[in-house]
């Protein structure tokens, strides 16, 4: 009986073994749909889920079965047993994940600060599962690094430095960077998108300031247009910022020769292009009625913030599953080796 | 050996399977990636909806904006605020820009998905500056030669336009906003 039950679990293991393996290639090559998630909303969707319900429970029958026989006194099976053991953490990661996975996303400029918990918060809340813990945390970014392109700068990685301060820590400084995540209190932390947020200013005709803020815009690197709009008016900002006018292609006039800061500026009500040229900062550019002028930049940087609990059961079964293969596979050869050597 | 084609036969079957249930469009998508796309139709399409677009437009704008046919404008929520809101921007100043549009050329149709579209518009304009009340000219003709970027979506059955960008004729568009276009 044992035996006819192990001969099927055989098959379901190495059938959900391999359905996993294509669902995920499939949902990755974009074939039948827009590659747009990242790995783990892959992993917390039902097809996936179900697919690692199965291998799980097929696992488990292998495990009992093979607990039942004693077949793991022998060395190549204790390999196997650990890698067994592997495959069921990384499951269970992956259902703890699915319930509980956090990821928010932090825009802040430099020396802004923000709380986390506030009722209007400016954490937008990108993926939310149903007992995810947002964070509650002031969170100031305090500096971030000069961009590669900037003078005098060699290094090629965003960072930032942060002060958060939560239950647990009273102003704790974290350096962090777009290359790997920074772990605080259960929380990850990864630097995202950089960029520039020039000083906008809008003005009434006799010269008041309607408005004044720091607009955070995906203009960098140098060159890189974005617009912004504004709920009040029908137009569209188009804007792109270069830190050194020298190097500005197309520029004429009054800018040919000039250098430092310069900003290129499109304005359009609607489908009618209103204004478009170049503007020196803190110049007042006129489209219609509105006059606004772009003064100085800060830099800014988003800020990824991750929890999941599931990740500790997940990354050690993962290492455990590949030492257990590793050691089997190793073993099994030792094993085949041997006997022909004794045959011989 | 046998058993094993059966078993990679069957995960590969349940795998196509579950992708085509958990997604409704899954199977549009795939008949767009493997090229079984009536691609000319729906670029056909897209050109009306923009024509369609530019012609309510103006005529928004030549009524001093009555809501006449807003339900059928191809258009998001946003883009018609946008249009209402200069309208009666300018009805406050007592005046009303009457535009015309001359000739649209299309110059590039790209399809991002069988639901996303970004349509490259060259387009020439004709505005005219009206007293709102007694409808007089009391502006000179204005040429406006632009290039729009259109991004279209497609949702309950037809084509809308969710945002478009606008450029001096013969400018270059800036890369697609990768961050962007899927979030419409």
């Amino acid at each position: 009986m044992v035996k006819k039950i192990r001969f099927i679990n055989k098959y379901i293991f190495a059938l959900s073994g391999w359905y996993l393996f294509c669902y995920i290639l499939l949902q990755a090559s974009g074939l039948f749909g827009p590659s747009v998630y990242g790995l783990m909303q892959l992993l917390h969707q039902w097809p996936v889920l179900s697919g690692v319900g199965v291998l799980m429970g097929a696992t488990i029958a292998e495990l009992w079965m093979a607990c039942k026989t004693g077949a793991f006194r022998d060395s190549s099976r204790k390999a196997l047993a650990v890698f067994y053991a592997g495959l069921l953490l990384t499951g269970a990661g992956i259902f703890v994940s699915s319930l509980t996975r956090f990821e928010g996303s932090l825009i802040l400029n430099e020396g802004q600060g923000s709380n986390t918990a506030s009722s209007a918060p400016d954490l937008i809340r990108l993926y939310v599962r149903k007992f995810s813990r947002p964070p509650s945390a002031d969170i100031a970014m305090v500096e971030v690094a000069p961009f590669p392109e900037e003078a005098g700068c060699k290094t090629r990685q965003h960072q930032a430095r942060l002060l958060v301060r939560d239950g647990r820590s009273w102003g704790k400084e974290l350096r962090v960077n777009d290359a790997f995540p920074v772990l605080s209190n259960g929380y990850y932390y990864k630097v995202g998108r950089v960029g520039y947020s020039p000083h906008v200013r809008f003005f009434r005709q006799g010269g008041d300031i309607v408005d004044d803020a720091y607009a955070v815009m995906n203009i960098y690197p140098p060159g890189k247009e974005d617009s912004f709009r504004t709920t009040m008016l029908p137009y569209t900002f188009y804007l792109r910022y270069y830190p050194d006018a020298s190097g500005v292609p197309g520029k004429a006039g009054a800018f040919a020769g000039r250098k430092g800061p310069l900003y290129k500026v499109r304005i359009a009500r609607n489908l009618d292009l209103v204004h478009n040229g170049y503007a020196e900062p803190g110049e007042l550019v006129s489209a219609d009625d509105v006059l606004v002028s772009f003064g100085d930049v800060k830099r800014w940087a988003e800020i990824q913030i991750v929890w999941d609990p599931g990740l500790y059961l997940m990354i050690p079964g993962l290492l455990m599953a590949a030492a257990g293969g590793i050691a089997f596979i190793m073993q099994r050869n030792k094993n085949a080796r041997y006997k022909v050597e004794t045959n011989g | 050996m046998r058993a094993r084609g059966v078993i990679l036969s069957l995960g590969l079957l349940f795998a196509i399977a579950a992708s085509l249930l958990r997604d409704s469009g899954a199977y549009e998508y795939y008949r767009y990636k493997t090229g079984n796309f009536p691609r000319a139709l729906v670029t056909q399409e897209i050109i009306s909806t923009v024509r369609f677009f530019s012609a309510t437009l103006s005529g928004f704008y030549a009524t001093g904006g009555s809501l006449a046919g807003l339900n059928l404008f191809p258009a998001e929520k946003m883009v018609k605020r946008r249009i209402f809101q200069d309208i009666d921007r300018w009805k406050e100043k007592g005046e009303l820009p009457v535009m015309d549009r001359d000739r649209s050329t299309f110059r590039k149709i790209t399809f991002l998905s069988p639901e996303r579209a970004v349509a490259i518009v060259d387009e020439s304009w004709f505005i005219v500056l009206q007293n709102y009340t007694t409808r007089r000219q009391i502006s000179g003709r204005k040429a406006d030669f632009v290039t729009v970027r259109y991004f279209l979506k497609k949702m309950w059955g037809r084509w809308i336009i969710v945002d478009y960008e606008v450029y001096p004729q013969g400018e270059v568009p800036a890369p697609l906003p990768a961050d962007r276009l899927f979030s419409w």
